[in-house]
């Protein structure tokens, strides 16, 4: 995707005046004469064995000079996100559950909803104008990195997140609730909070910590808006910087990155409920 | 006269008795359903939400105090008094000295203008590619499966990102990569729904009848799965909202005299700290249209399961 797009890398480095020579000698050098196809493989097979290849942009610094440290950043801030999140919409969707049918539950649902579609850095900016600018509680830019300048943001991304794991919470809880284990458990005269908590919990959260990993992924997206209103220099960030430079190296590495993440993390997710949950194991869904 | 022969050459007769009798009953299924959504609060709220920005949108400049670019005080600054919301401008000025009101509410306009495109095109594709997947099955389903979960693995905005720098940005280039982001997710939906309608009575009988597949799917099962693809399409269409606004607040979208909300907010963000009104504004706009659009698909999905 990358190796198409427009612009010279080789006559970017050089600036507008470099002779035309030099500009095809300097892509020679750099390889980007030879057919995307074999540019790609190459690309490929340097980036699985660890070398993420030179920027374009700032030859010769190596690619992974900057995307490390901001991968690292970026892990921090959808780290922090997470942890605010996920015990909060779970406690949410389970609450919901319980209340089933219940104004309370009609309440946490759409809310919930409704926060997941308003784009991530709207929330940001309402977050700022509130917590930074009105009251002053927290920095309006994340460039330090300590944490309390990455509360606004972690809660911006946290807050798109919180519909989707609660629902994902509340429709596992009903299910739960309903099932035959759960009312034996009621029948034999277990207290209802250990019916909740030993039968009720254990299997209703099983869908949602696939959903979480799915949405971590998503997470990434929403990195790009989120740094760039907050002045973060992470992964989302370098993703925008780089399609702005055309600097093709960086935007692959970045890019296939996150693709990984998403996977890795969609793995794990899926390793962790079969191990969880034996049923699963053999079980293949439609 | 062999025995498949007699199927086909009944073919008119079934199809005149059963099909108007099964137009009834949709037709009827129809109208319960509209008067389920009209006395759904959740519905009419969206619905007038966004009825006003489509006015807005639509008419633009022709409504609103000021042109949305027109210079209401010259060579002032944000840190000016006469900036700050007033009575005059209830948001405000920006930092070129225009409306904000009038900015915010033709604001409207660039976005819905290319997010039903996008929305059209999404759903249109991931429908025949739904329908396909789910009628077929086997090997194409399996091929096509894995191509969506690849197309998954990566967020929208950084596939735009990505496309976009090298297309260029325009209406159409936006509402095509966003429309071919959708196309898979809408298609998992649709071949779920037909999965569902694969094995029922209507769907044999129309394929004993020796109808050809592409009759089965798209004149028989389509119609039954209008319901999943009108939701999904009310849902895509929030989220094409979602990443048009997203898109032009990192750059790739509209430019500047228009007033894009995204716009609107890339260009004032970094002033938040000295001029929030130019940014919270057009922001709470963003989330009220957003909000309103998935408040409808939220009843629509409702009405249609029950």
């Amino acid at each position: 995707m990358a190796g198409m797009l427009p612009g010279d890398p080789a006559r970017n480095l050089l600036g507008r005046e470099a002779p035309a020579s030099q500009v095809k000698e300097l892509n020679h050098q750099l390889g980007y004469d030879r057919p995307f196809v074999v540019r790609y493989l190459d690309w490929l097979g340097n980036f699985v064995t660890g070398d993420l290849g030179k920027s374009a942009r700032n030859y010769p610094r190596p690619v992974s000079e900057d995307l490390v440290p901001a991968l690292k950043r970026s892990l921090k801030l959808a780290g922090l996100a997470l942890v605010i999140i996920i015990p909060i919409s779970i406690f949410g969707g389970v609450l919901a559950a319980l209340r089933y049918g219940r104004p309370i539950d009609r309440g946490i649902t759409v809310v919930g909803l409704s926060f997941a579609v308003i784009p991530e850095f709207v929330h940001g900016i309402v977050l700022v104008t509130i917590f930074g600018v009105g009251l002053h509680w927290f920095p309006t830019t994340a460039q330090s990195g300590s944490l309390d300048a990455l509360f606004l943001p972690a809660c911006a991304l946290a807050l798109v997140l919180f519909g989707y794991i609660a629902r994902m919470a509340r429709a596992g809880t009903i299910e739960a609730l309903g099932a035959d284990y759960t009312r034996t458990a009621s029948l034999k005269g277990l207290s209802r909070r250990t019916v909740l908590q030993r039968h009720v919990l254990r299997n209703s959260l099983l869908p949602t910590i696939t959903v979480i990993a799915t949405q971590t992924g998503y997470l990434f997206g929403g990195l790009v808006a989120i740094e760039l209103l907050f002045g973060y220099p992470g992964i989302g960030s370098l993703i925008l910087q780089a399609a702005n430079n055309k600097d093709f190296p960086v935007l692959q590495s970045a890019v296939l990155t996150i693709a990984i993440l998403y996977l890795v993390v969609t793995l794990m997710a899926d390793l962790l409920v079969s191990w969880l949950n034996p049923r699963v194991r053999l079980t293949d869904d439609v | 006269m062999s025995s498949s022969d007699d199927i086909v050459g009944a073919s008119p007769v079934t199809v005149g008795a059963v099909a108007p009798a099964m137009r009834n009953r949709r037709r009827t299924e129809r109208r319960e359903l509209i008067a389920l959504l009209l006395r759904s609060p959740a519905f009419m709220i969206g619905m007038v939400v966004i009825l006003f920005w489509t006015v807005c949108g639509i008419f633009g400049d022709r409504i609103t105090p000021y042109r949305h670019d027109e210079i209401v005080v010259e060579g002032g600054n944000l840190l000016d008094p006469s900036f700050r919301p007033s009575w005059e401008h209830p948001f405000g000025l920006d930092n070129l000295g225009r409306d904000v009101f009038s900015r915010v509410l033709s604001g409207a306009g660039p976005i819905l203008a290319v997010a039903p495109l996008a929305t059209v095109i999404g759903v249109v594709c991931g429908s025949i590619l739904g329908l396909i997947t789910g009628y077929f099955g086997g090997t194409v389903d399996n091929v096509v499966s894995r191509l969506i979960d690849a197309v998954l693995a990566l967020p929208l905005i950084i596939i735009a990102i990505g496309v976009l720098q090298s297309t260029g940005t325009s209406a159409l280039s936006l509402a095509l990569v966003i429309g071919f982001v959708f196309t898979p997710i809408v298609a998992r939906t649709v071949r779920s729904a037909v999965l569902g309608e694969r094995s029922l009575d209507y769907v044999q009988a129309a394929k004993l009848r020796g109808e050809r597949a592409p009759y089965i799917m798209f004149a028989e099962i389509l119609p039954n799965v209008m319901g999943p693809i009108i939701v999904e399409a009310t849902v895509r269409l929030g989220y094409a909202v979602f990443a048009l606004v997203t898109l032009a607040f990192l750059g790739f979208g509209e430019v500047d005299p228009s007033p894009d909300w995204g716009v609107q907010i890339q260009e004032h963000y970094s002033y938040i700290d000295q001029a929030w009104w130019t940014v919270l504004w057009p922001a709470l706009a963003i989330a009220s249209l957003v909000v309103a659009l998935n408040l409808v698909a939220d009843s629509m999905q409702q009405a249609v399961e029950s």
